[in-house]
């Protein structure tokens, strides 16, 4: 028994994640809570998607079970056609170095290790050469407007470069997908939107992203904004489209 | 120490007391941080308890030296508490009446006893089961007086002696006995001279009181008064004297000695005995036994003092990671208005409540730790007839607990002050705290008054060894931030710890007169300053090791990491470090030692007996004669050794003339045959050393110089003059020639000359030393068990001067190794401190660590950068503790006055190589927990939990 029939869709043919049926709940003691109650979701490579809803409602654990930094309960999750639940801790891990970048609220730099340090860390895990990383890292950082800054550490950095850093990092390793959760959070209006335009410029290169937010302007730009609520997804919707409301494309459970 | 000890806990524990009772909030937030984390709390415990388990157990050993020695005093000398000595039997008898008719209250037991030292031998000669003891202690006394002497014949060991012995029956102890494999009833030889008597058993006694003084015991009479043994008694061969047991038990009748003294004293002026010597046995047993318990606290005290000190830098780590994880809620709590001393106050409840079940099992962990180096020490050292064995006393556990407690709680209180003092808004956000920089004036300020101290103590009191090395560090190092004026900190920093740590390091060379007699705290003193400088200097250097880092693992993730979380934390990486080195510092000092004095060896034997191989002892009641000795086919020269007591006279300008007893070697130019001993300083007008020795042997009681050799613990220089008193109370001038070392070995004094003896000693009767050559071809061992073997009957005793040696050094060996194994206790605590900042370093990068985790970074990755951070810490404290342990026990072993000259500086490779894979093994097993852990920290949970 396949999947598919499990959930009773079909995933979409040319979808670059695919999830069906995704499960997950937390336990402490004897508190239960369903984060995730069976949701069904697709992916195409090049979307920008935006993940939208009140805090506590599953956004974040959304995120956390699709790229595989958490568990899932049930169900399945599929990239590039692998599922990456069923996949070893080990290849999993490799899996994200090779194809998945991060951008998170509190930009989870090194400390210790300087801007292109930190950016050319997951091209290192990945295997690549040092010459090479490095190169890459500059690169990126000079994409980010950061090459004058390479050699600082984070503490030298502000909000704003850190996050650009951030950025850098999670697209050393040219993923399939980004994964970006909160990533204006902790940045003044000014900063978010410089940080916007740079994961637009990302996008329009051809770059998926997806996007955990509470910033109803970035929403108001994706190519399609998702809402979860209760652990399922609200609404599926396309904000730049014309026909927005008749869009929906994945099953709204 | 552990006066200092109550009075910080006297000054640090009300306050504590009184917040516990009268504050609840500071008791709410004291206490209920001991219970929310078990796991946290029980890592405080068992970091606090090492430093308390070494005190402690530094105690119970000294308990154990001391209170094996105090029992030995209580049973060795039975109810005998003092022994006069007088020249003949004839003249114990006179004495013992006179003291008897003292009818003192303070004595309770007099008893004229003589002493002889023989061969006795059991079986049918020629057969296996002939057996012969070379050499047992004989003492003629009435044994139905000594059954009662001292009034408690339980004391005396003779209660199941017979009231009345013949002449022809002797008594044995049982370890005697069952040596010589004799019961009751059988029959001994006692060898004198080339004849033999003959005495019946007629009863074995316990090895104790009396019977534990004399192995064997014979009437009164049945040697002395013997025909024959008389005239083959030499009257060296015989002491007598008058064993005297004091009213009370044994501490209270050692008291009287004193007393006692004087009635004796005045007693036997009464019958022509003047300046009787009086030996206050018991009194000076007890004494050893006080010093000896002193001397191994106070040594063991102060080796820990190194283990204590890495323990202090523990305790400073775990308070530190408590108050950093503990950083979002210290600023809350400032935020709502709570005060600095109310955080303080409430992180001292904490640490007293961890101090004081640390102090509890750790003076229990230090009962155990104090058993162990006893049972240690009651197998590997001689101790002749002492049992080292366990002894603990309750006040040991509370001064050990004490001064545990107090240290634990000084530096929690210290280290919360520093804690305490944080940013509320980088606080409450967790962000890292920034350093603050002193404001320049107030440490230009500071830094002056440091330098003028450090000079004014130098001048004021430069000849104190401590005061010495460590006050010109002060002023160099409160330098810096002058210095720092005018050049770049880090410079200033470097030239002048490095010149401190030059200083420390060749202080015992560069001022030999003052360091001369240095005290074991000197050397800890040196250990620390060492480390601490060098600590210091290699921390301001994270520059080069991130440039060396980058070479070396620009590719490798985990190196990268591992070497760039303690790069980024200097002060951190430094103290821990410190606390690796300090430990490793003393263990290397301790097996450098081992192996100079190991590679000395040869050296020794030389400097204390010259071209002698061998020497040979016998029984003064049938010696060898060097006639004899010479005309043996294994020896190629035999010189005649009389060693007898001389009375040296001191006078000292405004005090009574004192006179003592010191050991002599008489030579003749027998002794010159061969190369006698090398003397380390000689008078001018003597062109070299043999000329030197020949006038000693020359110096004649008649006319001329009388030039002697002295040994250089004696702190005579050649030149000194030093009166000798005759048994005829005439006073003789002798002049120092020389001075040799080493000499303690084969048991020398002071040399002089065989034409002094007759004037300086009683009778020169009889001579029962000798020193060998042994003939070519001949091993000086082969030549020793040859001579025992043919002497057995004889007492001969006999030992190659380098087997001699070997087997000193054998025993300060062992005693330094089990001080080695003592201080590698310590290394436990550099393991633990190593863990505990691995630990914490674990749930400080949690996010960091989720984060590596969600971009691709393996997990064996993450553990492989744990490892490396722990083996870089371990690497650097192995490389400094080694490097300068090393430099240390150079500059003072050969440059320093501390030790003896001619040592042979050698380095223990093997030794030193496994004792830096040891420690790096053992670096690399604290990061094992940690790194498994951080290996396993799952990326969502991590990058939620701090998100």
């Amino acid at each position: 028994m396949s999947s598919d029939e499990i959930n009773g869709t079909a995933p979409q043919a040319n979808a670059l994640v695919s999830a069906r049926g995704v499960e997950k709940t937390y336990r402490t003691g004897d508190l239960v809570v369903p984060a995730l109650r069976g949701v069904d979701l697709d992916i195409s490579g090049g979307e920008f998607v935006v993940v939208m809803g009140p805090s506590g409602n599953g956004k974040s654990t959304l995120l956390n079970c699709l790229s595989g930094l958490d568990e899932i309960d049930g169900g399945t999750v599929l990239i590039d056609g692998n599922d990456i639940h069923e996949m070893s801790d080990r290849a999993r891990t490799t899996h994200r170095a090779k194809r998945m970048g991060f951008v998170f609220q509190s930009f989870n730099l090194i400390p210790v290790l300087s801007a292109v340090e930190n950016a050319e860390l997951p091209m290192l895990a990945a295997g690549a050469k040092p010459k090479e990383s490095r190169d890459r890292a500059m690169d990126l950082l000079s994409r980010v407007g950061l090459a004058d800054r390479s050699g600082h550490r984070p503490a030298e950095l502000s909000g704003g470069e850190q996050q650009r850093v951030a950025i850098a990092r999670a697209l050393v390793t040219d993923p399939a997908v980004v994964w970006a959760d909160e990533p204006t959070g902790n940045l003044d209006s000014a900063t978010a939107a410089s940080v916007l335009e740079l994961f637009h410029e990302v996008n329009r290169a051809g770059q998926t992203m997806v996007v955990v937010t509470h910033d109803r302007e970035i929403g108001a730009s994706a190519d399609r904004l998702i809402e979860v609520r209760d652990g399922l997804i609200a609404a599926d919707t396309r904000p730049s489209s014309v026909t927005a409301e008749a869009s929906t494309e994945g099953p709204v459970r | 120490m552990t006066i200092v000890a109550l009075i910080i806990l006297a000054v640090l524990i009300p306050p504590v007391i009184f917040d516990l009772v009268r504050r609840p909030t500071i008791r709410r937030l004291g206490l209920r941080n001991v219970s929310r984390r078990r796991g946290e709390a029980a890592l405080v415990v068992a970091g606090s308890l090492l430093a308390t388990a070494l005190v402690t157990a530094a105690f119970v050993v000294g308990d154990s030296f001391g209170g094996s020695i105090r029992s030995l005093a209580e049973t060795r000398w039975g109810p005998t508490d003092m022994i006069v000595d007088v020249d003949s039997t004839d003249q114990a008898a006179v004495a013992a009446e006179a003291i008897s008719d003292l009818e003192s209250a303070d004595i309770d037991g007099v008893m004229p006893v003589s002493f002889v030292a023989v061969a006795i031998g059991a079986g049918e000669a020629g057969t296996d089961s002939r057996v012969v003891e070379p050499t047992v202690r004989l003492l003629e006394f009435d044994t139905a007086v000594g059954s009662t002497f001292g009034g408690d014949p339980s004391a005396t060991g003779l209660a199941d002696a017979p009231v009345e012995m013949g002449s022809d029956e002797i008594v044995l102890n049982d370890v005697v006995a069952s040596d010589l494999g004799v019961v009751v009833g059988d029959s001994v030889e006692i060898f004198i001279g080339d004849g033999t008597i003959v005495l019946e058993v007629v009863a074995v006694l316990e090895k104790t009181g009396l019977a534990g003084i004399g192995e064997a015991i014979v009437a009164p009479g049945s040697l002395t008064g013997s025909t024959f043994a008389q005239s083959a008694l030499s009257d060296d061969a015989v002491s007598s004297g008058v064993f005297v047991s004091n009213t009370g038990d044994v501490y209270s009748g050692a008291d009287l000695s004193e007393t006692v003294d004087e009635q004796i004293a005045s007693a036997l002026a009464g019958v022509m005995i003047d300046d009787p010597e009086i030996s206050w046995v018991k009194s000076w047993l007890i004494e050893d036994a006080e010093f000896e318990a002193e001397d191994t606290t106070s040594l063991f005290g102060t080796i820990s003092g190194f283990s204590v000190a890495a323990g202090v830098l523990l305790v400073i780590n775990l308070f530190v990671m408590l108050a950093a994880e503990r950083t979002v809620e210290l600023g809350t709590m400032r935020a709502v208005g709570i005060r600095r001393g109310a955080i303080m106050r409430a992180f001292a409840l904490e640490g007293a409540v961890y101090g004081a079940i640390a102090a509890v099992l750790g003076a229990l962990v230090g009962v155990g730790v104090g058993a162990g180096v006893t049972a240690y020490a009651s197998a590997v050292l001689p101790t002749d007839d002492v049992g080292i064995r366990l002894f603990v006393e309750p006040s040991s556990l509370v001064a050990g607990a004490a001064i545990g407690f107090a240290i634990s709680q000084l530096t929690v209180v210290l280290t919360s002050f520093r804690t305490s003092k944080l940013n509320i808004i980088r606080a409450l956000k967790d962000m890292p705290a920034q350093s603050h920089r002193e404001r320049s004036w107030k440490s230009l300020v500071g830094g002056a008054v440091g330098v003028a101290a450090g000079v004014v103590l130098y001048v004021m009191a430069g000849t104190t060894p401590i005061i010495a090395m460590v006050a010109p560090v002060l002023a160099l190092v409160s330098a810096i931030p002058l210095l720092g004026r005018l050049v770049p900190t880090r410079m200033a920093i470097i030239a002048l710890c490095g010149a401190a740590l030059f200083w420390t390091a060749a202080v015992f060379g560069l001022l030999p007169d003052v360091m001369d007699d240095p005290d074991i705290s000197l050397f800890l003193a040196q250990g620390i300053l060492l480390v601490g400088l060098a600590v210091t200097m290699v921390a301001v250097l994270e520059r080069f090791w991130s440039r060396l880092a980058r070479l070396g693992g620009g590719a490798n993730v985990s190196a990268r990491l591992g070497l760039a979380h303690p790069l980024d934390r200097p002060v951190r990486s430094a103290l821990l470090i410190a606390m690796y080195a300090l430990v490793i510092f003393t263990v290397t000092f301790m097996g450098v030692m081992n192996a100079v004095f190991s590679a000395s060896t040869p050296e020794l034997a030389n400097q204390a007996a010259g071209s002698w191989a061998a020497l040979v002892d016998t029984n003064n009641t049938s010696p060898f004669t060097t006639e004899e000795l010479a005309a043996r086919d294994d020896v190629a020269h035999a010189a005649a050794i009389r060693t007898r007591g001389v009375e040296v006279v001191e006078i000292t300008e405004g005090l009574d003339e004192e006179t003592f007893f010191t050991r002599a070697q008489f030579v003749d130019d027998q002794f010159l045959a061969v190369s006698p001993p090398p003397l380390t300083l000689r008078g001018d007008e003597f062109a070299d050393d043999a000329a030197a020795w020949e006038a000693v042997v020359e110096s004649s009681s008649v006319d001329g110089t009388k030039w002697v050799v002295m040994q250089d613990w004696s702190g005579e220089i050649p030149g000194d003059v030093i009166t000798l008193r005759t048994p005829d109370g005439d006073d003789v001038d002798v002049t120092v020639a020389g001075v040799m070392a080493n000499g303690w070995l084969v048991g020398s004094g002071m040399y002089l000359g065989e034409p002094l003896a007759p004037t300086l000693l009683n009778s020169v009767d009889a001579v029962w030393r000798h020193f060998l050559v042994p003939a070519d071809g001949m091993d000086a061992s082969a030549l020793a068990a040859s001579l025992n073997a043919d002497g057995v009957e004889r007492g001969a005793d006999a030992a190659a001067v380098l087997d001699l040696a070997i087997s000193e050094t054998s025993e300060q060996e062992a005693f330094i190794s089990m001080l080695q194994g003592y201080l590698g206790l310590g290394l436990l605590i550099g393991i633990a401190g190593l863990g505990v900042v691995l630990v914490r370093a674990v749930r400080e990068r949690r996010r960091q660590l989720g984060m590596l985790r969600a971009v691709g970074i393996r997990s064996e990755t993450v553990r492989g950068s744990f490892i490396v951070e722990a083996a870089f810490i371990g690497f650097q404290g192995v490389v400094l503790g080694i490097g300068l342990g090393v430099l240390s026990s150079w500059q003072t072993l050969t440059r320093s006055a501390a030790f003896e000259e001619g040592l042979t500086f050698a380095l223990p490779y093997r030794w030193l190589a496994m004792l830096a894979v040891i420690a790096l093994v053992a670096s690399l097993l604290a990061s094992l927990v940690p790194a498994i852990r951080a290996g396993r920290v799952p990326p969502a949970s991590a990058l939620r939990m701090t998100s």
